[in-house]
C-alpha cells in the first residue's frame, strides 16, 4: 500500500509538471483563422486552410534541451544516424547545450526532420503543412496577404540574401507579422511536415529526359508566380532535404490544431 | 463531492478541469493499486507523451514474426522505426520482421494506374534474374502510400491479381507511418484529391539489417545494379 501512495503522489507531480508545460507553450501560440491561399505550385486554384495554433516564436534553444533532458534517445550521442546526420546539435559542444550565455532563446538549429517532429509531438504538437506555413509566411506586419506588396517582398530579398549569422538573435527579436507571430522570414528556415511532397525536376533547359519517370502523375505545374523568388528559395530548399538532414539555418516551430 | 474552489473564472476552469481529471485518475489507480502490476512496458520504452505510445502501439499481437531476433538495430537500419503494419493476410508487421533477409522495397498504391505497375514489373525483372542465379531468399515488399483504400483485403486482392508468390508482402499502416518510411527511403509523395497521389519512382535495396544498400530510380531501368547489390550482400 505505502509503494502504492507513493506512486500516485509521483504520478500526481509529474502530471502537474507536464500539464505546466502544456499550458505554458499553448500560452505561446496564435491563432490563425482559415481562409485560403495561392500556393507557389500548383494550377490556380486557391487552397483552403483551417483555422489552427501556430507557435508564436521558433522552438528555442532552451526548449530542445528540455526536450533531450526527458528524452534521452534524441541526445546527440544516443541518436540513430537514420534519424539525425552527423551535424545534428553540431553547434553545442558535446551536444549538450548551446555555447552561448543564458537565456537560450535562440531559435534551435541543426535539428533533423525527425528530431523537431519528436519534440512537436511530445509537446502535443505537430509540424505544420506547407500549406499552413506558406500561408501565414504572406503576411506582412500590416496585412495578413501581402502577396502584391512590392516594399515587403523587396525586404525579404534583402532578409534571404543576408549571410547567417553564427548565433542567431533572440526569437523575440524577430519580425513580427500581421497575426503577431515572430520570426517567420528573416530567421530561420523552418521545417515542415510534408516536405517530401514536393516533387521537383531539373529545369528543362540543361537536363535531357530521364527525369520523367522520377515521379508519377505529378503532371507539369509551372508555378503561380514567376515573380516570387522568395518562395522559390523556401521550395527549392524544401526539395532538397532528406530527413534525417540538419542543417545549421533550419529549425522549426509546431502547431495545433484548434479544438472546436 | 465539494469543491470549494468551483466558482473560479471562465479562465481557469479549463485547468482546472484537468487537474481535477488527473487527480481522479490518480484515485482510481490507487485503489486498483493492489491488483498486480499492469503491463505497462510499451516495446520500446522511450518517454513521449502517453497518447504518442499508445498511437504506435495499439496492436502487439506479433504472432507471426519471421526474421532473424533484432538486439539492437545499427543505426543507419530502417527497423528503427517502430511502425506497426499490417499485410495482404491481415497479420500484423514490424519492419524488423524482414530482417535476416536482404529486401527489394518500393512505395506504390493498388489503384495506380501508370507507374506503380511499372514499378511491379521492374521488381519482377530484378525477382527472375535473382531466382535464376539461385538467390531466393530475398524479401519484395510493397508500402502503400494510400491508407484510405489499400487494406489488407484489398492487398490481398492486388496481391492476387498479380500473382505474388509467398516472398511478397504488401504492407500498410496509418498515415504517421506512411509518412516516416516516405522520409526514410526518401520517397517523396504528395496526396492529390485525397485519392490520387504524386509520388517518385523508388527500388532500394535492404540489407540483412536494413540498410539502404541500393537505390534504383526512375522506371523501365536494367536491373543489373540492382541484382548486383543484392549478390554481393547475400
Amino acid at each position: 500500500m505505502k509503494n502504492c501512495f507513493f506512486t500516485v503522489l509521483v504520478i500526481l507531480a509529474s502530471s502537474i509538471y507536464v500539464f505546466g508545460q502544456k499550458t505554458k507553450d499553448l500560452a505561446d501560440m496564435v491563432y490563425i483563422p482559415s481562409g485560403s491561399y495561392l500556393p507557389l505550385y500548383g494550377d490556380s486554384t486557391k487552397i483552403h486552410v483551417n483555422e489552427f495554433l501556430l507557435d508564436r516564436y521558433p522552438v528555442t534553444d532552451a526548449e530542445f534541451k528540455t526536450f533531450l533532458e526527458a528524452n534521452p534517445k534524441w541526445k546527440k550521442e544516443n541518436v540513430k544516424s537514420i534519424f539525425a546526420d552527423a551535424s545534428y546539435l553540431r553547434k553545442w559542444p558535446n551536444g549538450d547545450e548551446p555555447s552561448y550565455e543564458k537565456p537560450w532563446d535562440s531559435p534551435v538549429t541543426n535539428v533533423s526532420w525527425f528530431a523537431a517532429k519528436a519534440y512537436c509531438q511530445w509537446v502535443g504538437k505537430r509540424l505544420p503543412t506547407t500549406d499552413e506555413w506558406e500561408y501565414v509566411g504572406m503576411a506582412s506586419e500590416n496585412k495578413a496577404n501581402a502577396a502584391k506588396d512590392e516594399q515587403f517582398y523587396q525586404r525579404l530579398i534583402d532578409w534571404y540574401s543576408k549571410p547567417n549569422p553564427a548565433r542567431y538573435p533572440s526569437v523575440k527579436n524577430g519580425f513580427k507579422n500581421y497575426y503577431g507571430v515572430y520570426g517567420m522570414h528573416g530567421m530561420i528556415w523552418e521545417w515542415v511536415y510534408d516536405f517530401n511532397s514536393i516533387l521537383l525536376a531539373g529545369e528543362s533547359r540543361a537536363d535531357s529526359g530521364g527525369n520523367n519517370t522520377f515521379f508519377c502523375a505529378a503532371g507539369s505545374v509551372g508555378s503561380q508566380d514567376k515573380e516570387n523568388y522568395v518562395a522559390f528559395l523556401r521550395y527549392a530548399f524544401r526539395s532538397s532535404l532528406k530527413a534525417n538532414y540538419s542543417v545549421s539555418n533550419l529549425g522549426f516551430r509546431c502547431v495545433k490544431n484548434k479544438e472546436p | 463531492m465539494e469543491i470549494p474552489f468551483l466558482n473560479l473564472s471562465i479562465k481557469k476552469y479549463n485547468k482546472m478541469k484537468i487537474s481535477y481529471s488527473i487527480l481522479i485518475l490518480a484515485i482510481i489507480y490507487l485503489t486498483s493499486c493492489n491488483k498486480k502490476d499492469q503491463q505497462g512496458q510499451m516495446a520500446n520504452d522511450d518517454s513521449d507523451t502517453m497518447k504518442h505510445a499508445m498511437m504506435e502501439h495499439g496492436e502487439m499481437d506479433h504472432h507471426h514474426h519471421e526474421g532473424m531476433e533484432m538486439g539492437e538495430a545499427s543505426g543507419s537500419s530502417i527497423f528503427n522505426l517502430s511502425s506497426v503494419w499490417k499485410d495482404q493476410n491481415d497479420d500484423t508487421v514490424l519492419l524488423s520482421d524482414l530482417g535476416g533477409k536482404m529486401s527489394i522495397i518500393s512505395m506504390i498504391y493498388t489503384h495506380c494506374q501508370y507507374a506503380c505497375p511499372k514499378i511491379v514489373a521492374d521488381m519482377n525483372k530484378i525477382k527472375r534474374e535473382l531466382d535464376s542465379s539461385g538467390v531466393t531468399g530475398v524479401n519484395y515488399v510493397l508500402v502503400s502510400m494510400d491508407t484510405k483504400r489499400d487494406d489488407p483485403e484489398r492487398l490481398m486482392e492486388f496481391s492476387k491479381e498479380n500473382n505474388f508468390d509467398q516472398h511478397w508482402t504488401l504492407l500498410t499502416g496509418d498515415p504517421e507511418s506512411v509518412m516516416e518510411i516516405a522520409a526514410v527511403l526518401g520517397v517523396k509523395y504528395k496526396v492529390v484529391n485525397e485519392v490520387d497521389f504524386s509520388h517518385s519512382n523508388l527500388i532500394t535495396t535492404l540489407n540483412q539489417k536494413g540498410e539502404i544498400v541500393h537505390r534504383q530510380e526512375g522506371l523501365g531501368n536494367s536491373p543489373d545494379e540492382t541484382v548486383m547489390a543484392v549478390m554481393s550482400g547475400v
